[in-house]
């Protein structure tokens, strides 16, 4: 190592090393058997620049080749997370009943997972111990092993659910509830970040405090960015504002539209893309201005759902055509790149909100000039806590 | 693949309802607006669709 900053980096390998690994009995040294083939292992290396200070964080985190590993060493992968309207409709009911809010991040979370299979690794780069021959048995998962999501979620789940005394909910199995007599807790979680919702104070602090006995968690106080949502609350009003404005400046500067001269609609009406048109082009980069789109038009802005969904259906074949009615959909986003969805207020019906939730259907007969098929899309409106929409086929 | 307007349109409104039934556990979950059998007001805008929805279906209660 000649870089400057070599021994920040041997100094965050040697944390991961220590604290990560070794404390959390994730392995074990033992000579290799002649018919195991184990598994190589790879340093990444990044920095994190931290919001509070000027000065890089230098992060190492071990990883395994998971890519190598072989259909019939792993069972069950699928690992489910919440739904993006699960989500929504928890930051409404927590706007319109003024609930806390309250978030918790799970440091290297899938170091906590529980392996079924037996797997092998070789040791890591800098790291070798007694001599050759000497390899890893793995007893808890690995950042990179195919299985690792999976067993994190089993888990979380077997902790939350046998040990704390949650339920999972039977809508979205990444939602648990506790009713106790002091009142109902309900605790989201996305792969490694948790959120919980409560009407005291005290209930929240009580459940940080048992999940973070069970594991290493940072609890980040106040929800204020929740993947890369940014909530923002006003109490008094009781409204709460979720967007992405970070997010889609990130997306802007990717794509190199930094100034956006504005459109007011993200495709001008009744546009009619097809296959055929203009001149085909490489799909990589088409796919993914279109994959960032879609995970704004999914999170804060249904506005973009429709468009994107269009354009979505020619992913595998992009014309030029195509590109450019991304580049308006972009040049759209850019310039409301602000607004977001906002939950409650209406100091009305503040004491008793309405309780109805409205949803509205609706279908354009063979809108696609390609394949003659319907297009359908959906959108459902609690008075002031849900937002959903979604174009698809049919 | 649907050959008229209505038929799409009541595609399009079976879906809106397999989600709306979906939202309610998750509204009983959350305890949203109180009682289990809180009532959901869904739109569509086509009346023939509309018309040939039975007054008596298997899954779902309309009325």
């Amino acid at each position: 190592m000649q870089q400057p900053d070599s021994s920040s980096w041997a100094q965050a390998c040697d944390a991961e090393m220590a604290a990560a690994l070794q404390q959390n009995s994730t392995w074990q040294l033992l000579p290799l058997p002649a018919w195991v083939r184990p598994l190589g292992l790879k340093w990444v290396l990044t920095t994190k620049s931290a919001a509070d200070s000027s000065t890089p964080r230098y992060k190492a985190r071990l990883v395994v080749k998971g890519c190598a590993q072989r259909p019939g060493e792993y069972g069950q992968l699928y690992a489910p997370v919440a739904m993006t309207s699960t989500l929504r409709t928890l930051l409404a009911k927590v706007a319109a009943e003024d609930l806390e809010l309250h978030q918790l991040d799970i440091c290297t979370a899938f170091l906590d997972g529980e392996l079924g299979e037996e797997v092998w690794v070789e040791q890591p780069e800098g790291y070798q111990q007694g001599g050759p021959g000497m390899a890893y048995k793995l007893q808890r998962a690995l950042y990179g092993l195919k299985q690792a999501p999976r067993a994190w979620h089993d888990k979380l789940q077997q902790v939350l659910v046998g040990k704390l005394g949650y339920a999972a909910s039977t809508a979205d199995p990444n939602l648990s509830i506790k009713h106790s007599s002091s009142g109902s807790i309900w605790v989201l979680v996305y792969v490694d970040d948790i959120l919980m919702a409560a009407k005291q104070l005290e209930q929240v602090q009580q459940a940080k405090a048992d999940i973070m006995g069970q594991f290493k968690a940072r609890d980040m106080g106040e929800a204020s960015c929740y993947l890369g949502l940014e909530v923002s609350r006003d109490r008094a009003a009781r409204t709460l504002l979720v967007s992405q404005l970070s997010y889609a400046e990130g997306v802007l500067g990717k794509f190199s539209m930094p100034a956006c001269r504005g459109r007011s609609t993200p495709l001008a009406p009744g546009t009619q893309l097809s296959q055929q048109h203009g001149e085909c082009m490489g799909s990589s980069r088409f796919a993914e201005l279109i994959g960032c789109l879609q995970y704004a038009a999914q999170h804060t802005r249904p506005d973009l759902a429709h468009s994107v969904s269009l354009l979505s259906r020619f992913m595998s074949a992009p014309t030029t055509l195509h590109w450019s009615a991304a580049l308006s959909i972009l040049n759209y986003y850019g310039s409301t790149k602000q607004i977001g969805i906002l939950y409650g207020g209406q100091p009305s019906s503040r004491s008793n909100y309405s309780q109805q939730v409205i949803g509205f259907g609706d279908a354009s007969l063979g809108g696609c000039p390609d394949t003659g098929r319907s297009t359908e899309g959906y959108v459902f409106m609690g008075e002031q806590w849900g937002g959903k929409a979604r174009g698809s086929k049919s | 693949m649907t050959r008229s307007t209505a038929a799409s349109e009541y595609l399009a409104a079976a879906t809106l309802v397999a989600e709306a039934l979906w939202f309610k556990k998750l509204q009983q979950d959350l305890q949203l607006g109180g009682s289990s059998d809180s009532s959901m007001q869904l739109f569509s805008d086509n009346a023939a669709a509309l018309f040939n929805t039975p007054s008596r279906t298997k899954h779902a209660c309309l009325s």
